[in-house]
């Protein structure tokens, strides 16, 4: 067995071989109390036997010698697959590059490989002593690596073979333990594609994704502890990456009568079984008030109104929550609230559009409004997908100056730009100048997987490799941003004339000349835009490199979709068009999954691949059926992104209560129960402003956008214009503080974990004391306003008082007049004023009623403590509040006789629960 | 028991840990710092127990300020004249009188160079020490030292005043600093969002506030131990309210409560009040503070915005910054780094009538003064023209990497980020010995 030791940067090579265990494939006993013999091919002998003794085998580099280099650690990153080597000796990092590692280990006067003296190659020298060996032991002279080293070596250390892997079988292929006390081997059969079979399993690597349920020993010994549960265990060959599922079930006592579990859904039957294997029964369903909450803030990122609560407690009839489901899917907030989650993919950001038009602000809100109009319609995600990855500035047979006048016109016509069925402005982000950064985040986007490992090495957890990468990336480098400024040759022309008609000087440096077209786009005059154009793929420009001349010459004719076959790029004229169709294809591993997955991870807080961006062969989908029901049906309805959330949204599962049982208590990835999840940024922004407002206000929340942070195209988020005039939460606030604290996306790298949910000591501070907070709670036409001036006799708080003074003197002024408009006979101003004094008087009445009200309120309200209490757990917790909170509640409104501050005191506190600030 | 590293050094193993603890795995960390104050992960013998971090946006031109080639041609050489400083064969630029005073104490780098001329990859390099990377954030300089310095109970670790362009990169929000959004201004209370008690609530209000909350928030009491967010959240709750009812806190942003005479080493304007209050936090016990001074972006008419309005106030500023810490004996504690994104081309462009220079990432000059730091000398040099290093000149991950030595920070050291892939602090720096004491 081999120890390493965690600490890489106190002892970076510091390896310490205990023992090489030579296991016998076939010690295996019954698997658990379900005595399955796992059927192992004995007929195939595995390299720790076949090396055990002398053998007139001779090993393969790619089959063998490489893989063995690999387990022993060489070509860690510690140790030789750092980029810089180790005392001059790198090694490809993970392996696979075969060449590299061939020439690597061959390079001359080096005296690695002595094919006349085999030990005293300097990989059997080295390794075999401790004290040579930075790195320490890795395995001893006369062991079975040794002799395998050593044969490869004195028959000439030849390079690779002609054969390719074709798959790698793993026995057991997998893994159910009711008695975890027995040990279980795995068996490795790498098949290739000579059609020769081998038991590779002591140059396999193997992995547990959780070794607290499932262990493995480095010779393939599966052993579990007392931790039921559900992982896999990894086996990593060449370029296979193959898991195997080790499922631990709970004590069998807690299960009752699991077939009687209900699953009134396709989903539902799919998660129980799951379930019923690991002995989990499901939390009970959640109450009406609950699932209320919980499914208005999932699906439309709004709280439900007090008017909603109250009319959907006291609905009686059976189908109201799919009616509910139903009518949020219909809101303007589902649209806004899933166009976010569309630009966080995407990657909407204002930073990135500079070089895409004019005024970032502007091409930012007309990729969110394109984006909006197709999920407010329910386009099909697919169609939604191709206009963005087929993105195109120019329509067909569109000249220079058409494409101009028809980019003006949207500018000052929203709704034209969302005609379109092509969005160019994902492609001309600035980052995108760099085509590997394009790669990275398609795979991202529209793949849900992370090949940005890809860039630089063999991905560790996946089959691809730099070459896949780079194949991959020829599909990516047929379009590029044309300059305003820089048109293409047969567009000249246009340029300059357009350029003449504005009176535009030649030499107009860049700063102005983009001021002074703006200015004239503004006056609705045609300016050139900037555009994105396809041409032959071709090695493009990076950031602070040139392009060397042998470079500027080529095109790529051919480009390998990823873990798929190589196409002929030069048939198509646009080099996206063939990933396209790759992807619409019902086949298609990637596209239709990634968004299923992430979809679920956003209703249940965990995807069923988690993380849910990636999709990866070490990182299985914890319900594999479950994720293949959706995928499928998903396809098979066109994908229509609405009956998605409608089937998730519908089932038991998504309904059930977060309370557990003693079963379900720690599972936290089968969907068992439900799980409480931090309310994203833009949602907690609205919510708090929402359960300030007023009655009226807070019943528009679902259908005017206007003013909501969910409705904030980019990243930037200050408001301008209508939007800041009418920001719910108050004119003067801008959310981008809030909005960073509580972690919105900033959009700038490829990974869904940009948006965070974490919990932080500056969100806590916000919420119990930030300015803005204290503003938005006690706002002049909220909530709270209202209560207070429910009493009759309640005292005037101090911004009331301020009015009524004012008022009180504009009062005086007018009876002034009156009095000099009388003594000059003026009727017509007489009467005039008289008009204005009577309303001004209606108005202040009621206040100066209240003036000297004493400071204990006699309680004259139709609102009772009680009722406003019940209100302000409405309107924040969305439920009821139960006899003690009503209790300790009413004692603190009549602890005092400042109604205005107890009340504060009071919707301060809900929303600073966590029951506010989770989804549950 | 599998030992095999992955993606670069972290085994799978390892990786799932992390992901057991969940969304909060980073989160739980910051706990554990609130629980323990002295956790800290720091050298102990690192001269620097607290940083000044000061960014100068749009890039300062070196060849007027610190870098002055008196004998170049006149399109080079510009308009101001050097004079000599407390430091014998030191000369800066002749507006900048009071920094010349002040000369033993910073160390001036001359010829740190490179290649990114726009602002915004300029700034997120210099101000990382990280060349930018589209599939990584780095974090700033505050958010590492926020993470690895010790943090006191009741007080932020990091500071940003008004507000910094680094953000905390992939450690997450946790490790984000508190924004003044503001600047002190002499002789005027200043409010500091989060800590002064806002919206007129009162601190016996505030306590009965938060009496009703704790009898309210019960509802997950049942699961509460089985969420790392849930308890994570219980914890936050109390931290924060210690900070907000903490008069060290409040205290640590009333720079009227120096002395008079104190006060009167810095200027009145506004980044002479920053520095005033950088050296106070320091002073208090915040760790880490970032001044953000900006404006230095002169393509045109880049004498005059530097003689009559930017050079005087970064000579006050910094020049009473020095003072300051030298008079409270915490220069020796406090590491401070100025800097821009890039220098200013040494050849005088015609944009505007005298003149102004443009971004120039090939030559530049930075400072660095106080804990563990030499002061007194220049190190490094530009060529005649000042239009490159006249040697091999320095990288700025040089710079950043001895910025982190001087507070025991390992520049090496590496975080994963969430998903799995480990990040050294600098990728690629040498500490520059000579700048050490």
């Amino acid at each position: 067995m081999i120890i390493q030791m965690r600490n890489s940067r106190v002892a970076p090579c510091l390896f310490v071989i205990a023992t090489v265990a030579v296991v016998s494939v076939l010690a295996m006993k019954a698997i658990g109390n379900k005595t399955i013999q796992p059927e192992y091919r004995s007929d195939l002998q595995s390299a720790t036997v076949r090396y055990s003794k002398d053998t007139d085998e001779v090993p393969d580099f790619q089959r063998h010698v490489a893989p063995l280099l690999g387990r022993l650690g060489c070509n860690a990153r510690a140790c030789h697959g750092s980029f810089q080597g180790q005392g001059g000796f790198q090694l490809s990092l993970f392996g696979y590059d075969f060449d590299h590692d061939y020439a690597s280990l061959l390079e001359d006067a080096t005296g690695r490989i002595d094919v006349e003296s085999p030990d005293d190659s300097l990989i059997i020298a080295k390794p075999t002593d401790a004290d040579m060996h930075e790195g320490g032991l890795r395995y001893e002279l006369g062991s079975w690596e040794h002799r395998l080293l050593k044969r490869w070596i004195e028959s000439g250390a030849n390079p690779n073979g002609e054969q390719k892997l074709e798959r790698l079988e793993l026995i057991p292929d997998s893994l159910e333990l009711t008695s975890p006390d027995t040990p279980v081997q795995l068996q490795a059969i790498a098949h290739w594609s000579d059609g020769t079979a081998e038991d590779v399993t002591p140059l396999t690597r193997f992995e547990s994704n959780n070794p607290q349920i499932a262990d493995v020993t480095e010779t393939g010994v599966i052993t579990t502890n007392n931790t039921p549960g559900d992982t896999h265990v990894v086996a990593y060959y060449d370029s296979a990456v193959e898991p195997v599922p080790v499922l631990h079930p709970y004590n069998p006592a807690t299960s009752v009568a699991r077939s009687k579990a209900p699953a009134p859904t396709e989903i539902d039957k799919l998660v129980v079984a799951k379930l019923d294997r690991l002995n989990i029964r499901q939390s009970e369903l959640s109450d009406d008030a609950t699932f209320l909450r919980r499914v208005t803030l999932d699906i439309t990122g709004t709280l439900p109104s007090p008017k909603a609560v109250k009319e959907f407690l006291s609905d009686e009839s059976n189908d109201k929550r799919a009616r509910k489901i139903d009518e949020l899917l219909d809101t303007p907030a589902y649209a806004a609230w899933w166009t976010t989650f569309f630009c966080d993919l995407t990657g909407n950001n204002e930073t990135q559009l500079k070089n895409a038009g004019y005024g970032p602000a502007k091409l930012s809100q007309q990729w969110y409004d394109w984006i909006y109009e197709r999920v407010e319609n329910n386009t099909p995600y697919d169609e939604l997908a191709a206009g963005i990855i087929l993105g195109r500035s120019r329509e067909e047979g569109e000249s220079y100056v058409e494409f101009c006048n028809r980019m003006k016109d949207s500018y000052h016509n929203d709704a034209a730009f969302g005609a379109d069925d092509s969005m160019p402005y994902y492609w001309m982000r600035r980052e995108f100048q760099d085509v590997d950064a394009r790669t990275i985040s398609f795979a991202h986007a529209f793949m849900g997987i992370r090949i940005q490992c890809a860039q630089c090495h063999k991905h560790p957890f996946d089959q691809w490799t730099q070459n896949d990468f780079q194949e991959f990336s020829r599909f990516f480098s047929g379009v590029s941003i044309t300059r305003a400024r820089n048109v293409a040759r047969e567009d000249r022309m246009q340029l300059m004339k357009i350029m003449k008609d504005l009176g535009i000087q030649k030499d107009t440096p860049n700063g102005q000349l983009i001021r002074e077209l703006t200015k004239h786009l503004k006056n609705d005059k045609t300016v050139p835009f900037p555009e994105l154009k396809t041409h032959p793929p071709k090695p493009l420009k990076k950031q602070g490199e040139k392009l060397s001349r042998k470079d500027r010459k080529k095109t790529f004719t051919q480009g390998t979709l990823l873990g798929d076959e190589t196409v002929d790029i030069s048939e198509y004229a646009d080099a996206r068009q063939p990933v396209m169709d790759w992807l619409r294809s019902p086949e298609n591993p990637y596209f239709a999954k990634a968004l299923v997955n992430r979809v679920w991870a956003k209703y249940f807080g965990v995807g069923i691949v988690e993380p849910a961006d990636d999709l990866n062969q070490a990182n299985p989908p914890s319900n594999a059926p479950l994720l293949d029901h959706l995928t499928q049906s998903f396809i098979e309805s066109g994908y229509d992104f609405k009956q998605l959330h409608r089937e998730i949204v519908n089932s038991r599962t998504y309904q059930l209560s977060w309370e557990t049982n003693d079963s379900n208590i720690a599972d936290a990835r089968n969907f068992s129960h439900a799980l409480p999840r931090r309310l994203p940024a833009e949602v907690i922004y609205d919510a708090i402003a929402q359960s300030a407002s007023n009655d009226t206000d807070n019943d528009a929340f679902l259908t005017s956008i206007n003013g909501r942070a969910i409705a904030i195209p980019g990243t930037e988020s200050r408001r301008r214009g209508k939007q800041a005039r009418n920001a719910k939460n108050g004119k003067k606030q801008d959310p981008t503080f809030a909005l960073s604290v509580f972690g919105k996306s900033e959009r700038k790298t490829s990974c869904d974990c940009e948006r965070s949910s974490d919990p932080t000591l500056i969100q806590t501070v916000y919420l119990k004391n930030d300015r803005d907070m204290h503003q938005v709670l006690r706002r002049k036409d909220g909530w709270i306003a209202d209560v207070n001036n429910s009493y009759s006799d309640a005292p005037l708080n101090p911004q009331q008082k301020k009015r009524l003074i004012a008022a009180e003197r504009r009062l005086a002024k007018l009876q002034k007049n009156k009095r000099q408009f009388t003594r000059n006979g003026d009727e017509d101003g007489v009467n005039r004023t008289t008009r204005g004094i009577n309303t001004l008087k209606q108005r202040i009445e009621p206040f100066q009623a209240r003036k000297n009200a004493p400071r204990k309120p006699n309680r004259k309200s139709p609102l009772s403590a009680e009722e406003i209490v019940s209100q302000a757990y409405i309107r924040t917790l969305s439920r009821y509040p139960d006899e003690s909170e009503l209790e300790r509640c009413v004692e603190h409104l009549e602890s005092g006789d400042d109604q205005f501050e107890l009340t504060g005191d009071l919707l301060w506190a809900l929303v600073n629960t966590k029951e506010f600030i989770v989804n549950h | 028991m599998s030992a095999h590293k992955q993606c670069d050094g972290m085994t799978r193993r390892d990786l799932i840990k992390v992901g057991m603890l969940g969304s909060a795995g980073l989160t739980m960390s910051g706990l554990d710092r609130l629980a323990s104050a002295d956790n800290g992960n720091v050298s102990p013998s690192a001269a620097a127990k607290s940083a000044i971090f000061i960014e100068l946006p749009g890039g300062p031109s070196h060849i007027d300020t610190f870098d002055l080639k008196p004998d170049a041609a006149a399109e080079f050489r510009g308009a101001f004249n050097p004079i000599k400083t407390n430091v014998a064969g030191i000369e800066i630029c002749e507006h900048l009188p009071k920094l010349a005073k002040q000369a033993d104490k910073f160390a001036i780098i001359r010829g740190v160079s490179h290649t990114l001329g726009a602002h915004p990859l300029g700034q997120e390099f210099i101000f990382t020490g990280n060349r930018p990377n589209p599939s990584v954030k780095y974090p700033g300089f505050g958010s590492v030292a926020a993470k690895e310095l010790p943090a006191e109970v009741d007080l932020p670790t990091y500071v940003a005043v008004p507000r910094t362009q680094s953000g905390a990169g992939h450690l997450g929000v946790n490790y984000a600093p508190l924004i003044t959004n503001d600047v002190p201004r002499k002789g005027k209370p200043f409010n500091v969002r989060g800590i002064t008690l806002a919206g007129g609530v009162q601190l016996d209000q505030f306590h009965s506030r938060q009496k009703l909350l704790n009898d309210l928030d019960d509802r997950f009491a049942s699961i509460q131990e089985n969420s790392d967010l849930l308890s994570g959240l219980d914890q936050f709750s109390q931290k924060a309210f210690d900070i907000i009812t903490s008069k060290r806190a409040r205290e640590a942003f009333d720079v009227n409560r120096e002395s008079k005479a104190f006060q009167n080493l810095f200027g009145d304007d506004k980044f002479s009040q920053s520095c005033l209050l950088a050296t106070r936090l320091v002073d208090s016990g915040v760790k880490f503070v970032t001044l953000t001074f900006g404006g230095w972006d002169t393509h045109q008419e880049n004498f005059s915005k530097l003689k009559d309005n930017l050079l005087p106030q970064l000579d006050a500023g910094l020049a009473g910054l020095f003072a300051g810490l030298a008079q409270k004996g915490l220069l020796e504690s406090t590491a401070v780094y100025v800097t821009g994104e890039f220098g200013r081309t040494p050849k005088i462009n015609d944009k505007s009538n005298p003149g102004g220079r443009d971004h120039y990432p090939r030559c530049m000059f930075m400072l660095m003064a106080g804990g563990g730091i030499k002061g007194g000398q220049v190190i490094g040099e530009s060529d005649d023209k000042a239009g490159g290093p006249r040697h091999e000149g320095f990288k700025p991950e040089d710079v950043a990497a001895t910025f982190y030595h001087t507070l025991g920070i390992d520049h090496r050291k590496e975080y994963d980020t969430s998903i799995g892939r480990p990040i050294s602090i600098v990728r690629d720096g040498n500490i520059i010995r000579d700048l050490l004491i």
